[in-house]
């Protein structure tokens, strides 16, 4: 849908999520979470079409499908038994991107008249309560 | 399906309980290569909005949801909480 292609040898399947009467424009993390699952277990619909590898074999490992916006992959790791209907998972894991949004320095005042000294407490809470601990923020006074 | 035509579907509950299904077997010319439209609404083939509500209706009764019908469904609100999805996968 963004006019990126996405190849055949980059994947592993293709897939389409049907939410309500939605057809999703990418992959929801839940629902990608469920079909790595499905095609980690031997037998099932999306394990058929996969190539012969692990992840076929129920082995577990990475599965990579595209989807209208681009590709996805999750890694999975199934414990399989003898029935489809007892596999369990250790692991279905997924990336996801984080950013920094802020990064900056808030100035209070260091010194206020005497009758105006408990606001020096007041601005101080406010600024810290901005953010949360770990946060790349200094306080200036 | 109603039409006679038989699909083979996985359901698996993990994270989200989903419903798979070959696109090959799914009829009505379906390849599972179809794209939505730019705000989700499902555009080709003709008839896949209602396919898929009659497979998720059989999908829900199969596995004991038996208070999902035709008739709640049907009703856009609610929809919405109607608690299943469906993921066609094809080969490339």
């Amino acid at each position: 849908m963004n006019g990126n292609a996405v190849h055949a040898k980059d994947i592993d399947l293709v897939a389409r999520f049907y939410i309500a009467s939605i057809l999703h424009t990418a992959a929801p993390g839940t629902g990608s979470c469920c079909l790595a699952a499905a095609a980690a277990i031997p037998g099932t619909v999306p394990n058929r079409i996969l190539a012969a590898e692990d992840l076929k074999a129920g082995k577990g490992g990475t599965l990579t499908f595209g989807h209208p916006s681009g590709t996805f992959s999750v890694r999975t790791e199934p414990v399989v038994e003898a029935s489809p209907n007892d596999v369990t998972f250790k692991e279905v894991a997924y990336p996801r991107t984080a950013r920094i949004i802020c990064d900056g320095t808030i100035y209070v005042k260091n010194e206020r008249p005497p009758r105006y000294a408990a606001w020096n407490e007041v601005d101080e809470i406010t600024a810290e309560s901005l953010f949360h601990e770990g946060d790349s923020v200094s306080i200036q006074k | 399906m109603d039409d006679g035509i038989s699909s083979d579907v996985t359901i698996v509950d993990l994270a989200n309980l989903c419903a798979f299904f070959d696109p090959t077997s799914f009829g009505i010319g379906y390849t599972g290569l179809e794209l939505p439209s730019p705000d989700g609404n499902i555009t080709a083939p003709s008839g896949m909005e209602q396919r898929i509500t009659e497979l998720r209706l059989k999908v829900a009764n199969l596995i004991g949801w038996n208070q999902y019908t035709q008739e709640r469904f049907v009703s856009r609100r609610s929809r919405s909480l109607y608690p299943l999805l469906l993921q066609p996968t094809t080969r490339t």
